[in-house]
């Protein structure tokens, strides 16, 4: 939550006009917090994080961090990007290609006049805070996707800046590298009290972490509030289709929920009886190219409809008769490398599937 | 078993016209190396006359394609850059000794830079020096032609750079001239080194602005496409000597300068 | 085909020719005197050829490739300066100084040739400073002021007698180049070629030869 009484990390207020852009922005971030900003692709999501970096400059009002005004063009205000005290991980990384990982990592100390064996050294220790010590040697072409990131994350702490900015940061993530960020996010950016803005399509990426929501749809930014009402009080259609709950109607009895004859799904409540209403979270189904075995869990045989590839995530959508919103992580996909009308198989955990009464 | 079809496998029109390109290339290569006497190779080549010329060649292309990256590497940069009108304006300039005939180029040099030349009077005046008929003047000529390969090559480098880097660096701190020599520069490496490579080569090749501007004096100017035409008035067997020579020179300088060498970090 | 030196001369010979002889169409191809006799040896097609060397000549009447060559015309070394060059260069003793800048024509070509038999005899060791391979890019340099002097026919001083002086030579080792003109062999069928040869020694001609510079047998 934010700390009252102290500066924030970042204070934004300002319109941008560039090209066929035009946004007004309203940001604030705390120290400590982490805020996600959402918005439809193409909005300019990336094009603001690149005017609190510096990358581009405002059209007009401020940006401000820790207290002191970076940008403002009315009182001739202007701080160019190495002057700001802030952090940016890309969403394609931009490692350097032609230093190896230490290098890269130690580059922002040598840029303010620390020697290279001073530099190194602080890298190899933040290397060792993130897990990723034996790396330190690497050639950037020989990392996986998870090890580049966690890379340039190394790259934009190492001087613990008040601000960090994520753009997409779970792309090229499989889950496991994606848990391990969103623990680095938790656990570390909470105890440096850096602040951190991030820009995800990643639903239960912002569920998990984020403090605070906001939404950049239209050319407007708004303030949306809680992330866990994203899924239960989705007030403008984006929201809606951005949690993309899977929401139908069926009879349960015993367990079994039957939605239509080819759609039937056991479920974990066994209390609840009747007609109800169903819930599914996009990103709790999984999708495979075989029918997995094992564990009784819930098989769909499924057609697929479409795909969209949002950034981070893809997200599926198959055919009636079982109709679904299945948010994967990209990786995933490129690795299904699922096209529109193949058949494959969707599972569904019986814990995640939520009932509700239906009132008649 | 078959192996499937590559997916690189080219229509048979496009592959016929490649072919027909490289063999319009090794032809008169082939006709060189027909018609030399190789008995009496080594001996035709060992004089003097060759000496001198292959210490000149060697010499001033290298001075010419270094200076080339000196003076072309900063003028790519700056082109990749700037967005005006004036990029037009120096595009034209930068083309032009590409498109004019060299002996046009050297007769412009030597308008310039010449003795009685609107530049090269003053210098002559004030210091005596005169550039045309040394080796000074060689290297001149070299430069003329050969600049515009590196500010070509390095201008679409930096173009094709990912403009993140830039915003990626400063945002760790790096001003703008880090930024140059730590990040913008080591990527253009490769460009850099193929400009120069092109430059090198175009240098070693010129004739006509040599012959133009610095002159044809054996041991001083006379480079080896020099001696060549000189030969070919007279001794026709020295000429497809000194001809040979340049043509091992070429793939020595190809066969070394594998493409490895500078797209390795 | 014409040695390059002949280029203006024969060209005005030519028209000259085809006024007289409407039915006549002369090509003209100029060269070195080398390149030419590369170009026949070659198999280059001709009916007349003349050139600036006698050797040159010997050699296509070896290899029989002409018959009877004549000598039409005769050029003399001349050595020229630029008008504008200040001090004007008047004496031959002015060469030895080392600080002039002077051309001449390569060795290989019938003009540099005679340069070096003249300076040879002469015992003259100017400060060569470029051997072109023609005289035209000599005379350029000349008329740029970008040489000091030059060692070229007189009649290439001839054609710019307002932007070059020239300097006497002395006449006991002036040599001659000799222009022999010959018909190809087996070229009897055209008709032209015998009435060409002939037409060089009407009057007309030797005097247009003469206001060139040229001296005529």
């Amino acid at each position: 939550m934010i700390a009252l009484g102290n500066d924030y990390a970042l204070e934004a207020h300002f319109d941008l006009h560039r090209g066929t852009l035009a946004i007004r922005a309203n940001i604030k971030v705390g120290a400590g917090e982490i805020v996600a900003l959402l918005g439809p692709n193409g909005a300019g999501k990336t094009s603001l994080l690149e005017c609190i970096a510096g990358g581009l400059a405002i059209s007009n009002g401020h940006v401000s961090l820790s207290g002191s005004k970076v940008d403002d063009p009315g009182a001739g205000i202007w701080q160019p990007p190495e002057k700001r005290q802030i952090g940016m991980v890309f969403q394609d990384n931009l490692l350097f290609p032609h230093m190896n990982v230490i290098d890269n990592v130690a580059f922002s100390l040598r840029c303010s006049g620390h020697s290279k064996k001073s530099a190194r050294r602080r890298a190899s220790e933040v290397l060792l805070f993130l897990g990723i010590a034996e790396l330190e040697r690497k050639p950037i072409e020989e990392l996986s996707g998870g090890q580049t990131k966690q890379v340039a994350i190394a790259r934009s702490i190492i001087q613990e800046p008040s601000l960090l900015l994520l753009d997409e940061p779970l792309s090229g993530l499989d889950s496991i590298a994606g848990s391990k960020l969103k623990a680095f996010a938790v656990n570390n950016l909470k105890a440096l009290q850096t602040g951190c803005l991030l820009v995800t399509h990643d639903s239960d990426f912002v569920v998990e972490i984020a403090d605070r929501v906001y939404v950049l749809e239209s050319g407007i930014v708004t303030e949306f509030g809680q992330p866990d009402d994203l899924r239960a009080k989705p007030n403008t259609p984006y929201i809606a289709n951005f949690a993309g709950t899977n929401s139908y109607n069926g009879v349960l009895r015993n367990g079994q929920l039957v939605i239509n004859t080819a759609f039937q799904l056991q479920v974990a409540d066994l209390s609840t009886s009747g007609p109800v209403n169903v819930s599914i979270n996009p990103r709790s189904i999984s999708l495979h190219r075989n029918t997995s075995h094992g564990s009784p869990r819930n098989n769909l045989p499924v057609v697929i409809d479409s795909v969209e590839s949002l950034g981070d995530i893809t997200r599926i959508v198959t055919a009636d008769p079982t109709p679904l919103v299945i948010d994967i992580t990209t990786i995933s996909a490129n690795e299904l490398n699922v096209r529109q009308g193949e058949h494959l198989w969707a599972t569904i955990k019986a814990t995640e599937i939520n009932v509700e009464p239906l009132e008649l | 078993m078959k192996s499937p079809p590559s997916v690189q496998r080219l229509p048979l029109l496009v592959l016929l016209a490649a072919g027909t390109g490289a063999l319009f290339l090794i032809i008169p290569i082939i006709g060189l190396v027909g018609k030399a006497s190789w008995n009496s190779l080594l001996l035709d080549l060992k004089n003097e006359l060759v000496f001198d010329a292959l210490k000149i060649s060697i010499t001033s292309s290298i001075a010419a394609a270094l200076l080339a990256v000196l003076l072309g590497t900063p003028l790519g940069i700056t082109m990749a850059r700037i967005t005006t009108r004036w990029s037009i304006v120096l595009r034209s300039i930068v083309l032009l000794p590409m498109i004019l005939p060299p002996v046009v180029g050297g007769s412009a040099l030597l308008f310039a830079l010449g003795r009685n030349g609107i530049f090269g009077k003053p210098l002559f005046q004030s210091t005596g020096l005169i550039l045309p008929y040394s080796w000074a003047g060689v290297v001149i000529a070299n430069l003329f032609v050969a600049l515009p390969f590196v500010v070509l090559s390095v201008e679409s480098g930096h173009r094709s750079l990912d403009r993140r880097y830039e915003l990626a660096s400063a945002s760790l701190g790096a001003g703008a001239n880090r930024r140059l020599a730590s990040i913008t520069l080591p990527l253009l490496r490769p460009s850099i080194l193929a400009g120069g490579l092109l430059a090198w080569g175009r240098a070693l090749g010129e004739f006509g602005a040599t012959i133009t501007f610095a002159g044809n004096m054996p041991g001083t100017t006379q480079t080896l496409p020099l001696a060549v035409y000189g030969a070919l008035e007279t001794d026709r067997q020295l000429a497809l000597a000194i001809s040979l020579l340049m043509v091992s020179l070429s793939l020595f300088i190809v066969i070394t300068m594998r493409q490895h060498w500078w797209t390795r970090r | 085909m014409a040695a390059s030196s002949l280029t203006n001369v024969f060209s005005d010979i030519a028209e000259m020719f085809e006024i007289a002889n409407p039915a006549a169409d002369i090509k003209l191809v100029f060269a070195g005197s080398g390149s030419l006799r590369e170009q026949v040896l070659d198999g280059a097609h001709f009916d007349i050829i003349a050139t600036a060397n006698q050797d040159v000549m010997d050699t296509l009447v070896e290899a029989a490739e002409v018959t009877d060559p004549k000598v039409f015309a005769r050029n003399v070394l001349a050595l020229v300066s630029p008008i504008d060059r200040q001090p004007p260069i008047s004496s031959l003793n002015q060469l030895r100084e080392s600080n002039l800048l002077v051309g001449v024509c390569i060795e290989t070509v019938p003009c540099g040739a005679l340069t070096f038999d003249y300076l040879t005899s002469a015992k003259l060791r100017p400060n060569i400073v470029t051997k072109e391979q023609n005289v035209r890019s000599l005379l350029t340099k000349v008329l740029e002021n970008e040489l000091d002097a030059a060692f070229v026919y007189v009649t290439d001083a001839r054609l710019h007698p307002d932007k070059v002086i020239s300097i006497p030579l002395s006449p006991n080792y002036l040599k001659t180049a000799n222009y022999p003109i010959a018909r190809a062999t087996g070229s009897g069928t055209n008709e032209f070629s015998l009435k060409f040869l002939e037409f060089l020694s009407t009057d007309n001609v030797l005097s247009l030869l003469i206001s060139y510079g040229f001296l005529v047998p």
